[in-house]
């Protein structure tokens, strides 16, 4: 073997542990930006803390990311208002209660946050592994073990995921925060309908066929207390603290969903909420809506999308004016 | 053991210092030898028992073979090992075909199913050591001594659970001479280890739940979803094994030992024949000399050879009517070709060798669908979501499974050159450093699932 092919390889194995090595480092300079761009929860709050004043915030699971459109909002409640309110989607893909909670707690740190609308609907209730956290891993085995004393050591394991390829996708949208209105990230059919038409008109009768039922939040409280409902209790008195007005919505189904979600079972759970938080709800989940707002028993489509965000426009609006 | 796990990792990076270490022969086969066993007992060690009695079995039948030269010697070993693997991976699906028959004949009967596990790689290690045996007999190969040795044979971790299939002409010399530790053949080693796990981890566990979902719901999901379904598991099983395949080579190599390669871009064949030159080669060239050949191979009823070598071929891969027919189908297209004389490439032009490519492998990825359906049953609501109205060409989420076979054919066609002969070592340091750096990115962001290998099971 010649020197120099000798030299070469010990050269390939010292780049790869520089290269490493530095990465590390890099990860630990800066730990936030690698951990904000592992999960969609964290990055969805990051983003929407680097946007310029945003007072009204969508929080939910995909329901809400398919069937909100912040442009929609934000347009006619110009219309409604006459002033500039700025919105953001902040719904994500496989929400749960742990997520819910880390992400209510971070955003309220926003001083400029003065509209709050959560999504109410069985996905806001799964219970996650805490995982995102990288929290309550079991380390029971030894793949467990080593795969936690690795974390524990190394940042650049602790924050591999930010190592995915959408990891560029990631850093656009956190550095163009302000140019992203937040469904767009991993929406389906996100880029089909950025070269659709805007001008859906709303005539009187689906504005009627739109109109949600209201589960009202009666005063006499006797709630049953249930771990969803704890939460959001707590959310509501954490709002109330930081004088945020908050809005719980049920989002859209077809028929056939309603079946399963909009039975006596599911509503008495959402009266209980209700009752809890002293929140009225707005249901458009037990709404008798045509087949072509839904691209899939619970995912709005570009027409449903349009529709649903007019409405709650129009409801954000009564409440501002 | 998974060779997509840390603990496989760490095990690995343990033991060979230990086997370089020392000069000493057989202190490296003891190495080898514990280091195996710890592989192989980790994923059930209960197993250990299997394989250390298949190796003390085989090691006597072999020196038997070696010393009477018998018809019945060879015949006794085969028997034994087919005994074993039949008892292990097919007999609770002849007995449940049999009660089946009875049933439907109208007699009541229930026949006790054995309680057992499925030993992992026992298709592989039997039909590995079987052609030592074949070996031995024909007097290609003396019977091997050392019964250390004969172990690492058999149980070499890189190639124990789902091959390469290594002859004994290709290892036992490698395990006889001390190794002289090169810093080439140890880069390669690490570069396929690594290339092998990107392929396996990036590809294959991505496409892997495009596949779940699409087989999962056959019958129910769009024409344009099944198409997609059926050329990602395409890739998928392409990337699973030929990852694996990469990864064992790699390992092979980081021990100063050479593993043949089992693939070599079998989606660019333009006949039946020369997708098995290029698909899991040491099966292809196993059936091909131990069963194809002594049946008469060319010479004596080619045609019928053929489809039963193939057929026999897909019962290997697993206990069900849906592998044999997967192997059927692959025996009669074998068979039509030689009828047509259409395996021979009259026409060489870039436009014919690209029909050629399409149509081969379309006709594979056909027969996928009964490889990878779980019975007979799903294959044919899979067929009719592929043919059968009403043809729907729009279904969500599609985007990103798209971009995932992207990523595929740029990385075939790019990383795959490298595996082979010293394109690797001949690229620059920066090259080599950049696709390293990049595939071991790759790795870490992506190693989430730890997915089992689909050749694991066979």
């Amino acid at each position: 073997m010649r020197k120099r092919d000798k030299q070469k390889i010990i050269f390939y194995f010292l780049g790869l542990a520089l290269f490493f090595l530095s990465l590390e480092g890099f990860f630990r300079i800066f730990p936030d930006i690698f951990s904000n761009l592992t999960e969609r929860v964290k990055l969805k709050s990051a983003m929407y803390m680097r946007r310029k004043p945003t007072p009204i915030l969508f929080y939910g699971s995909s329901r809400f990311k398919d069937g909100i459109s912040p442009k929609v909002i934000t347009k006619r409640l110009e219309n409604t208002t006459t002033q500039q309110y700025e919105s953001f989607n902040a719904a994500i893909t496989g929400t749960d209660i742990y997520r819910l909670e880390w992400f209510v707690k971070r955003v309220v740190e926003n001083k400029n946050l003065k509209i709050f609308i959560l999504e109410i609907s069985p996905p806001m209730f799964v219970e996650g592994d805490h995982g995102f956290e990288n929290k309550n891993q079991d380390t029971e085995s030894v793949e467990d073990f080593l795969s936690e004393r690795l974390k524990e050591n190394f940042s650049i394991v602790e924050w591999r995921k930010s190592l995915k390829i959408n990891i560029l996708i990631r850093s656009a949208a956190l550095l163009g925060a302000n140019y992203f209105e937040g469904s767009e990230l991993f929406r389906r059919g996100a880029v089909s309908d950025f070269f659709k038409s805007d001008k859906i008109k709303m005539t009187e009768n689906i504005k009627i066929s739109w109109t949600p039922q209201i589960i009202k939040a009666r005063t006499n409280n006797d709630a049953v207390v249930s771990k969803e409902t704890k939460l959001y209790q707590d959310i509501s008195k954490i709002m109330q603290k930081n004088r945020i007005k908050l809005f719980f919505v049920i989002p859209p189904l077809t028929i056939k969903k309603q079946n399963e979600e909009c039975n006596k079972s599911e509503i008495e759970k959402y009266k209980n909420i209700a009752n809890a938080t002293g929140v009225n709800i707005f249901n458009f989940g037990c709404l008798d809506l045509e087949e072509k707002y839904f691209i899939d028993d619970s995912h709005l489509s570009h027409l449903g999308r349009h529709y649903f965000s007019e409405i709650l426009a129009i409801k954000i609006a009564e409440s501002i004016l | 053991m998974l060779f997509n796990s840390l603990t496989f990792l760490f095990l690995h990076f343990l033991f060979l210092p230990l086997y370089w270490s020392t000069k000493n022969q057989t202190v490296r086969l003891y190495v080898l030898l514990l280091s195996s066993v710890i592989f192989y007992g980790w994923y059930y060690w209960p197993g250990l028992f299997l394989l250390f009695a298949a190796m003390c079995i085989n090691y006597l039948l072999s020196l038997l073979i070696s010393k009477k030269q018998a018809k019945w010697t060879i015949a006794l070993a085969v028997l034994l090992n087919l005994l074993n693997l039949g008892w292990f991976k097919y007999s609770i699906f002849i007995i449940a075909n049999i009660e089946s028959l009875i049933n439907n004949m109208g007699f009541q009967l229930i026949i006790p199913k054995p309680d057992y596990w499925l030993p992992i790689g026992i298709s592989f290690y039997t039909f590995q050591i079987m052609g030592y045996l074949i070996d031995v007999y024909r007097k290609e190969v003396p019977a091997e001594k050392s019964f250390l040795r004969f172990a690492v044979f058999k149980s070499f971790y890189a190639q124990l659970i789902a091959g390469p299939i290594v002859r004994s002409h290709e290892l036992f010399p490698q395990l006889r001479k001390t190794a002289v530790f090169n810093l080439t053949r140890f880069q390669k080693g690490f570069f396929l280890m690594t290339a092998g796990l990107a392929i396996k981890i990036c590809i294959a566990d991505l496409l892997a739940q495009f596949v779940e979902y699409g087989f999962s719901n056959a019958g129910k999901i769009e024409t344009l979803r099944a198409w997609l379904t059926l050329y990602s598991f395409s890739f998928q099983i392409l990337s699973d094994f030929w990852g694996y395949s990469t990864v064992a080579v790699g390992i092979g190599l980081m021990y100063g030992i050479s593993l043949p390669h089992n693939f070599n871009f079998p989606y660019t064949a333009q006949s039946s024949q020369d997708f098995w030159r290029r698909w899991h080669i040491t099966l292809s060239e196993w059936f091909r000399d131990y069963l194809y050949i002594p049946l008469g191979g060319n010479k004596n009823r080619k045609y019928l050879n053929l489809i039963l070598t193939m057929t026999i071929a897909g019962v290997w891969h697993g206990a069900g009517w849906n592998f044999l027919l997967w192997g059927f189908g692959h025996g009669i297209w074998l068979a039509i070709e030689r009828v047509t004389q259409s395996h021979k490439i009259r026409n060489n032009s870039p436009l014919m060798r690209r029909i050629r490519i399409i149509v081969v492998f379309n006709i594979v990825s056909l027969l996928w669908i009964f490889f990878r359906a779980p019975d007979l049953n799903t294959a044919a609501l899979f067929f009719k979501n592929l043919f059968a109205p009403p043809y729907v060409f729009n279904a969500p989420h599609i985007e990103s499974l798209l971009l995932t076979l992207i990523i595929f054919i740029l990385f075939n066609k790019k990383l795959g050159n490298l595996f082979y002969a010293d394109h690797f070592s001949r690229l620059s340091l920066k090259r080599q450093l950049f696709v390293t750096i990049f595939l071991i990115l790759f790795i870490m962001g992506y190693a989430d699932a730890r997915l089992d290998f689909i050749y694991f099971v066979f």
